[in-house]
């Protein structure tokens, strides 16, 4: 026998699922075991096609992401340009001074970024934060900064929250209000409890949307490393600490504090949409984590159960939440800080400013090229708003920044249309 | 004309037409076009994530890793030189690198440990499917990279000798020898852990 002959002879049986004749007892015993392992990796190999299959839209934007960060950096290095700021913003038509500005800001945000990108492609995913923070997510976290540097256009402060410290890019983009006064991005200094929500980059850091600080300063809250919750046998009780959801609304999760132990809860994205719905600031709110019947392995569902300050659909930093509520954990909340919140109905839509009728009255909405549009259930299309559909009739919940008389929206759920 | 004669003229055509079309793409790709990388990723993301899957310790991790690879790939593209060298190639090295690079930083013991304990964690279905999975995890880490990646070209990416050769810059029969000293290997391993027993 001879290792040529087991090969050529293997070789053969995969392609016509034959062993030769002439191999010898020996040599068929042997190919008779290459084959056995052979078929075993192949019994896994369509569990695998199906994991990249479903992973394939997030990686895809992800890596788009890159790209135009990469050209971005590229084109500021060589002749700067003034950039519209993104694809909603370009079909938006969004002419406002402010945009200019704060694309030519963007560009030498992104700059900046794309530098320590470069430094860090290498990186893997072994940080708690990393683990938290998927690139491309909506996020809404918490915490306090701990240090802030950078002037003129940019801004980057590092906040530590309880599952480790956060770079967070903010600009004259970023919609940074205290006590619905807007603020000066570089207002943001070390001590400052915040509350931030905006996308993660792919280094990991978040580029702020919206930047809410609260009344008194605070305490960095102690780091403790959050564990992935992959198996539940009964209910359990925390507070969100982190709330993430995908671009293609179908991957989500929330990080809640239950008992001093943090947990990373992937959650069904129908849990998400009606989390965002209950109100402005998932972050601080009491939910309760459950399997149901039928759900995948390693996802559950969440119950809200409100926040601290029943009613707090506003913006109201300096609230207290009710930390010490029964049900509460027993953690103390770091930030009590929220961002405005209306749900109504949109009555009209002029460009990128939606008319939104809500309990309080008629509200401009103005949606941004960063706005996360959550679809849900609504019968929408993403393209069709962002070639202009009005969406007029449908139920809106908004989550976002005060600033004068207008919102400047985060997050917008879009709801049915009514029928009246 | 004959079609004896015709068809292998044809298929060299083939052959010229594929090869001009993907040193077109490749020279884009140096360039950074935007479309180039597009094509690029749609038709071989699937690939690097396989190729990476065994490594990792779940779908997350190998989605970041695979991921990773078009980021770096890109960040890279004026220095690739797509004479004689097919993109998928490059990948899939770069893909290695970065799994090892990974693996390293986490600490191979833990990383095992912990490689495990996702296994059976994050598995849907039945107990059969957890041990199914664990048991050819364990196989495949026992492995080395040489041999891992033998495996993952010829059954998980369904390459053949000859394209595996290419990819791994060897001879066809160098890749037949750590091709069957991989799979005895595994065997062993899935033996060793009662797979064969439970699959036949």
């Amino acid at each position: 026998m001879t290792t040529h002959r087991v090969d050529d002879f293997f070789g053969e049986a995969l392609a016509t699922g034959n062993i030769p004749k002439e191999a010898t007892p020996a040599e068929r015993a042997e190919v008779e075991q290459l084959l056995l392992a052979a078929r075993a990796l192949g019994t896994d190999r369509a569990q695998i096609d199906a994991e990249a299959r479903a992973s394939m839209p997030v990686a895809r934007a992800r890596f788009e992401r890159f790209v135009a960060e990469s050209r971005a950096n590229a084109a500021s290095v060589g002749a700067p340009r003034i950039s519209r700021g993104g694809i909603l913003g370009w079909l938006f038509g969004v002419h406002r001074a402010l945009a200019t500005t704060a694309a030519a800001v963007g560009i030498a945000t992104v700059a900046v970024l794309a530098l320590v990108l470069s430094q860090n492609v290498f990186t893997g995913v072994e940080t708690a934060s990393a683990q938290v923070l998927t690139p491309g997510d909506y996020v809404q976290v918490e915490g306090v900064v701990s240090e802030a540097s950078g002037n003129g256009g940019e801004r980057t402060v590092k906040v530590q929250s309880e599952f480790g410290a956060i770079d967070v890019a903010l600009n004259a983009v970023t919609s940074v209000v205290n006590d619905e006064t807007q603020k000066d991005f570089s207002s943001v200094k070390k001590g400052d409890a915040v509350l931030i929500s905006g996308l993660v980059r792919p280094d990991r850091s978040i580029a702020a949307h919206s930047l809410a600080v609260a009344a008194q300063s605070g305490t960095p809250p102690k780091k403790v490393t959050p564990q992935l919750l992959k198996q539940l046998d009964s209910a359990v009780e925390g507070r969100i600490v982190v709330v993430s959801l995908a671009e293609d609304e179908v991957r989500a999760s929330v990080v809640i504090d239950a008992r001093g132990k943090q947990l990373i809860v992937p959650i069904e994205a129908r849990s998400v949409k009606l989390l965002l719905q209950n109100g402005s600031t998932p972050v601080g709110g009491r939910v309760v984590v459950s399997r149901e019947a039928g759900q995948p392995a390693g996802t559950f569902s969440i119950q809200f159960l409100g926040q601290g300050q029943p009613g707090s659909a506003t913006a109201n930093p300096g609230a207290t939440r009710a930390s010490g509520a029964p049900g509460a954990s027993s953690a103390t909340p770091p930030v009590p800080v929220h961002f405005t919140g209306i749900k109504g109905v949109v009555t009209g839509r002029a460009g990128a400013v939606l008319q939104v009728e809500s309990a309080k009255g008629q509200t401009n909405v103005v949606v941004r090229p960063e706005t996360r549009l959550v679809l849900a259930d609504s019968g929408l299309l993403r393209d069709a708003i962002v070639r202009g559909e009005s969406a007029v009739g449908h139920e809106v919940t908004i989550s976002g920044a005060i600033v004068g008389e207008r919102v400047i929206a985060d997050v917008i759920v879009f709801g049915p249309k009514l029928t009246r | 004309m004959n079609l004896a004669v015709g068809e292998p003229e044809e298929q060299i055509d083939d052959a010229a037409a594929k090869s001009r079309a993907a040193e077109e793409l490749a020279r884009r790709a140096c360039r950074r076009d935007a479309g180039a990388w597009s094509e690029i990723f749609d038709a071989h993301y699937r690939s690097i994530y396989a190729f990476v899957r065994y490594r990792m310790r779940g779908a997350e991790e190998a989605e970041d890793i695979a991921a990773q690879v078009f980021e770096v790939a890109y960040a890279r593209a004026d220095r690739f030189d797509y004479r004689g060298v097919p993109i998928e190639g490059w990948l899939i090295g770069i893909a290695r690198n970065l799994a090892r690079d990974h693996i390293k930083k986490l600490g191979r013991h833990g990383y095992e440990e912990e490689l495990v304990e996702s296994v059976e964690l994050s598995q849907p279905d039945s107990a059969s499917a957890i041990d199914l999975r664990q048991d050819i995890t364990v196989a495949m880490r026992s492995l080395t990279d040489d041999q891992q990646t033998v495996l993952s070209l010829r059954f998980l990416l369904d390459k053949s000798v000859a394209e595996t050769a290419m990819l791994m810059d060897r001879s066809e029969d160098a890749v037949k020898n750590l091709q069957r000293r991989a799979l005895a290997a595994m065997q062993r391993v899935l033996l060793a852990t009662g797979y064969t027993a439970r699959s036949t």
